[in-house]
């Protein structure tokens, strides 16, 4: 019997069990079935992956009457399982500092006047079409994969340049070379089940307590379980990961290269690396030699024979490494000892220390190589895992293409072929998405920097969700000089005022998080979805919408390169009916759910690359799902843990036990390279003597523009410092909590010294956290970046540390 | 006595519920009517509540764990008035140290920013010291504590306010939990996950006001059931809370 | 809204048909079965402490001798309005 009011029900119920009780009767009796409503609760719980870094955890997000009220670790989550770092929990605040923006602003004479939703897009879409050569987008790992897709399309199908780059090229580029390098497709093979299997962890500078603090619990928490992991900590500073880890080990800057040969080294030596691996599913490579002096070797290099490997590998016995990188000779012994042996699973991890370095690309590649001579690759625990720092630097940036040199899938803009596909997926003419790679960020950003009659030819910048005012190297050179130079017209969509606002020319208040709806793809390829839960403040819009209302706008001014080859404007969208949407009036933007479409379309580019993502609905259903994910014959979807293993990459031709099938050399091999040790290229001298550091903490994410106006977060770290070791100080007479100066060639910044604290640097070595919009240490940070990833070194410039007065 | 879980509005949409009770027979009508056909009353009986219930029935219900055992003098001492009160405090003092119910509290002590370990010195058992009291942790161990629980910015490094930000955060009702009848015990009115070790609030080392006096009965899951509105999933109790902690000082 | 399920039991005197008379009369009050001098009850009030008063009056009212709880339900707007300074009942919730 099926009731539906809840009322009678409850008397029914009532009823029977009196009546059983006085009948007295053992006969069982069952209340009715019933479809049971939510109450009228206002609480209402939704899912999330959360707003910071890219671990990608997952939440639940409570909201009640409008707002969100608090956040839960998600218990079903794969990644977390219901447990979340100080800023996860936190996350719900982020969206409630006072300051939000909520007007749309253009600076005139000076002064930020408050302007119509309007009147701000007819000013962007006139002044790109006054000089659409001199456009370029500067997205971000913190945009949607939506996002970041319409801004792609608006650029390389729109205006028929690749003028757009983003913020990964300051933060994963290195990783994506490496990648590239190596297997001849970006991302990861691995996944983060490889941390609950690994017997080794080996961090190489990287602080993973501190900056994937829920990855680092789900390593750590195996022992109290009492497995037995053993933790090396590879760094250049003393941090909470050193507290946990079981050895120790500190070297010197670009130590790391040495170190990572000196393992080849002996597995060379000792005849002990995975010879059958090597000799079925590896070649070996090295750089070409250099066409001039101005240009790089090609990054695909040439063959090596293993004999010439063998012989360039020579050099680095452990004394050399020792001498090298500062790590005692036994120890480096210990970790060609523990690559050689075949009975444990080892997981290197890595991230800001490998990637923000003028060698990154090579050392990527050679931690990749020790892998794979090893043989610990392609099986649960053993792994060599580039952890991400952004939620969608993988999602977005790097899958979705957002570079000046990519295409959507993998695809690049090098490749003519792979313009042809994409003019296909996108109807366009052929020939209409140009050849000529872009401006990466910091070569962006010069040119916007310097005047237009001095090669300066970047005269607007459209920066959605990151904040290069405080991010870029070398910030006077990179940043600030275009306060000076009137014909320079900066455009910022964000949701508070930060270091990139104060020289912005139009201000666009943009939805954050929860205010809309969105995708991310984390750090091992998990794509995850979520739904808009609350409304944006006063008339902030989406990010996504302000590119498609400009595209409109421009359409309606005459840019023809707003439609595709048969006429239809680029983003036309349609609702159930078939009619079309009017996606570019705001208040319309939701009538359909221009996420799924843009998904949707963006899904075709993902098969080239055998980066398969499944339909949009199937990411509503699940927390996230791992690329490839190849539909079943029953219709389910599978998501793909271990790429180029047999055992579960579908991909993998039948019977084989590896496949790199996207191989450089075209024979499905991976590639181990050799590159040789390089020193950086600014050391310490007798007038800057230190090594400077940056890089973050646990309470701030980035440039602390949410977190600093997260109560909790902000009095935990409320500013910024210079750590110092203590001899050095007692040396120079410095006291903790005195304020000095730390000075480069390229600026200066005073800061107090902290001894003792969070880290503790090594002698001779500095350490700056970068999160203080205040104390902006990029005023001091090297512009050197690598050739191949252009991405800027910002763990290790020379500084002198001066004491005032 | 014969019982039947009270049916509770779901938070979560449900396709179907299906309660099924076994009525135990005479032993149930037994326990309910002292004797089974039998015409005789007796206003002594045990098993019946007392007549006129005063108007405090908290009191009561706190004094008066067996019906009809206490005499109604004692109905209303000011312990019990003050425990509420206490209790009122406590909530507060919890909460003020949590952005959000589910939140967790910010740490109100400097700390040692490395060798985190140094936590479990005071809140592995929980300690009283003088006036302030550290409480031990509730839920399973995990070893990384600073990754969720940061300093509250009373330290020597000094604390600026910043900007303000108008979240409202989720806050505790400030009530017990419901009761299937009157004196049965209270359902947990709070989530259980994280919160698996009752002792932490409920204990020696625990909130004023909030301690059963029963204490010395250590099953407490064995009576008091997690509110289902509250987890997302089902109760946690038996599955591995996280990081399955099944020693408080696990090896490294 | 409180709603419970109670078993009545009526002494074998002649009050009981009196006393049944006015339970069938109280529109509070549903008359199940009836087996023996035990009859099923299902009583509706609009709260816990109303409902708990009636069980007592019940108690009290001639020709009944036993009153017996087998079932209570209660509504959350019951929960929401306990006064937890005067109510046997406290209700879980987690809202602001």
């Amino acid at each position: 019997m099926l009731i539906v009011d809840r009322r009678a029900f409850v008397k029914t119920a009532a009823m029977a069990a009196a009546t059983a009780a006085a009948a007295g009767s053992a006969r069982a009796f069952s209340l009715p079935m019933l479809e049971v409503q939510p109450e009228g609760s206002p609480l209402r719980w939704d899912k999330a992956p959360c707003r910071f870094c890219g671990t990608g955890c997952h939440v639940m997000v409570g909201t009640e009457n409008g707002r969100v009220v608090a956040v839960q670790g998600d218990q079903k989550a794969e990644v977390n399982k219901g447990l979340l770092c100080v800023k996860g929990y936190h996350v719900g605040l982020a969206l409630y500092g006072k300051d939000r923006l909520t007007t749309p602003m253009l600076r005139k004479d000076g002064r930020l006047v408050p302007i119509s939703w309007d009147e701000a897009i007819e000013t962007v879409a006139k002044r790109i079409m006054a000089n659409p050569s001199g456009f370029s987008f500067y997205g971000s790992g913190q945009w949607t994969i939506p996002e970041g897709y319409a801004a792609n399309k608006f650029v390389k199908a729109g205006l028929g340049t690749n003028l757009i780059d983003a913020n990964p090229r300051l933060c994963m580029s290195s990783a994506v070379t490496g990648f590239l390098s190596t297997f001849g497709v970006d991302e990861p093979p691995g996944v983060y089940d490889d941390i609950d299997d690994c017997d080794v962890a080996i961090m190489w500078g990287n602080n993973m307590a501190e900056m994937h603090p829920v990855l680092f619990s789900r390593l750590v928490d195996r022992r109290t379980r009492g497995e037995k992991v053993v933790i090396i900590d590879l760094t250049t500073r003393r941090t909470r990961t050193s507290d946990l880890a079981d050895h120790v080990l500190f070297f010197k800057p670009h130590g790391d290269l040495a170190i990572a040969n000196g393992i080849a080294h002996q597995m060379v030596k000792s005849g002990q690396y995975d010879r059958e691996f090597v000799a079925n599913h590896c070649n070996f490579r090295k750089l070409g030699p250099r066409p001039d002096e101005k240009t790089q070797p090609d990054m695909l290099g040439v063959p090596m024979t293993f004999e010439e490997f063998a012989a360039a590998i020579e050099p680095y016995t452990p004394e050399k490494v020792e001498e090298l990188s500062g790590v005692p000779a036994d120890k480096v012994r210990m970790l060609g000892d523990l690559f050689c042996r075949r009975d444990l699973r080892i997981n290197s991890f890595w991230c800001m220390g490998f990637n923000q370095h003028t060698r990154g690309t090579a050392i990527n590649c050679i931690v990749h190589g020790i892998h794979l001579m090893s043989g610990h690759f392609g099986k649960p625990g053993d792994a060599a895992t580039s952890l991400t720092g952004q939620p969608s630097a993988c999602g977005t940036a790097r899958e979705v293409g957002t570079l000046c040199h990519l295409l959507p899938g993998g695809l690049t803009i090098a490749n003519p072929e792979h313009r042809r596909l994409a003019e296909g997926h996108w109807n366009l003419a052929e020939g209409r998405i140009s050849g000529k790679v872009g401006y990466h960020a910091v070569e962006l950003f010069k040119r916007f920097n310097t005047p237009t009659d001095q090669g300066g030819d970047i005269t607007t910048i459209w920066v959605q969700v990151t904040n290069p005012g405080q991010t870029l190297p070398n910030l006077e050179r990179n940043f600030l000089r275009k306060k000076g130079l009137a014909d320079k017209f900066l455009i910022v969509s964000d949701v508070y005022p930060t270091a990139t606002t104060e020289l912005a020319d139009l201000i666009l208040p943009s939805a954050m998080w929860v205010e809309k709806n969105g995708m991310y793809g984390n750090s091992e390829r998990r794509t995850q979805q979520w739904f808009k839960m609350v409304q944006p403040p006063g008339g902030a819009r989406d990010d996504c919408w302000q590119t498609i209302a400009v595209s409109h706008k421009m359409m309606e001014l005459g840019a023809e390169g707003m439609k595709d080859k048969s006429g239809q404007w680029l983003f036309h969208t349609t609702d159930r009916a078939g009619k079309e949407a009017p996606i570019w009036q705001w208040e319309h933007y939701y009538d359909v759910n221009v996420d799924e479409r843009l998904f949707n379309e963006y899904r075709a580019f993902s098969r080239h690359k055998h980066k398969d993502l499944a339909p949009y609905e199937e990411y509503v259903k699940a927390r996230g799902l791992r690329w490839p994910v190849v539909e079943q014959p029953d219709g389910s979807w599978r998501e793909t843990r271990w790429r180029f293993s047999g055992f579960d990459d579908p991909y993998v031709a039948k019977g084989k036990d590896f496949q790199f099938y996207h191989s450089v050399s075209k024979d499905d091999r991976a590639l181990i390279w050799f590159r040789p040790h390089e020193f950086p290229p600014e050391v310490p001298d007798t007038e800057y003597p230190f090594w400077l550091c940056t890089g973050r903490v646990l309470e701030h994410w980035h440039t602390g523009t949410m977190t600093r106006r997260i109560p909790q977060l902000h009095r935990a770290m409320p500013r910024a410092y210079v750590e110092m070791n203590r001899d050095d100080a007692a040396r120079l007479g410095i006291r903790n909590s005195e304020v000095v100066t730390v000075k480069s060639r390229r600026g200066a910044i005073d800061l107090p010294v902290w001894i003792g604290g969070r880290g503790d640097p090594v002698p001779g070595a500095v350490f700056v956290p970068f999160f203080d919009e205040t104390k902006l240490i990029n005023m001091v940070t090297l512009d050197e970046y690598d050739p191949y990833s252009k991405q800027p070194d910002y763990k290790k410039c020379a500084v002198a540390i001066v004491r005032k007065g | 006595m014969f019982l039947a879980s009270p049916l509770k509005a779901s938070r979560f949409r449900a396709e179907a519920v299906w309660i099924g009770i076994v009525a135990v027979g005479f032993a149930a009508a037994a326990a309910a009517s002292h004797d089974f056909g039998q015409a005789a009353s007796s206003p002594a009986a045990a098993t019946q509540t007392p007549r006129n219930p005063p108007a405090t029935s908290l009191a009561w219900r706190l004094n008066n764990p067996a019906p009809g055992l206490v005499p109604e003098d004692r109905a209303t001492p000011p312990a019990v008035a003050d425990k509420f009160a206490a209790r009122e405090r406590s909530i507060e003092q919890r909460a003020s140290l949590r952005a959000f119910e589910g939140a967790p509290p910010v740490i109100p002590h400097a700390i040692a920013d490395l060798h985190v370990q140094t936590c479990r010195e005071c809140h592995a058992q929980g300690l009283r010291a003088g006036n302030k009291v550290a409480r031990m942790v509730s839920h399973t161990y995990l070893p990384n504590c600073t990754q969720c629980h940061v300093e509250a910015g009373v330290t020597a490094r000094g604390g600026e306010r910043g900007p303000e930000n108008t979240f409202a955060g989720l806050r505790p009702s400030g009530h017990g939990g419901t009761r299937a009848w009157a004196g049965a015990p209270p359902v947990m009115p709070h989530a259980t996950f994280m919160r698996t070790n009752c002792v932490s609030c409920h204990g020696e080392h625990g909130y004023a006001g909030w301690r059963p006096d029963h204490l010395s009965r250590t099953n407490c899951v064995q009576c008091h059931a997690p509110g289902a509105a509250f987890d997302q999933l089902a109760p946690t109790f038996g599955v591995p809370d996280v990081a399955d902690g099944l020693v408080a000082d696990a090896p490294r | 809204m409180s709603i419970s399920g109670l078993v009545v039991t009526v002494s074998d005197d002649g009050a009981a048909a009196a006393a049944l008379s006015m339970l069938a009369a109280d529109p509070r009050i549903t008359l199940g079965e009836r087996f023996g001098r035990r009859v099923a009850v299902v009583v509706q009030t609009p709260s816990a402490d109303s409902d708990r008063l009636l069980w007592e009056q019940l108690r009290d009212t001639p020709g009944i001798t036993h009153v017996d709880v087998t079932y209570v339900h209660l509504d959350s707007d019951v929960i929401a309005g306990a006064d937890p300074n005067n109510s046997q009942e406290d209700g879980p919730h987690a809202h602001r």
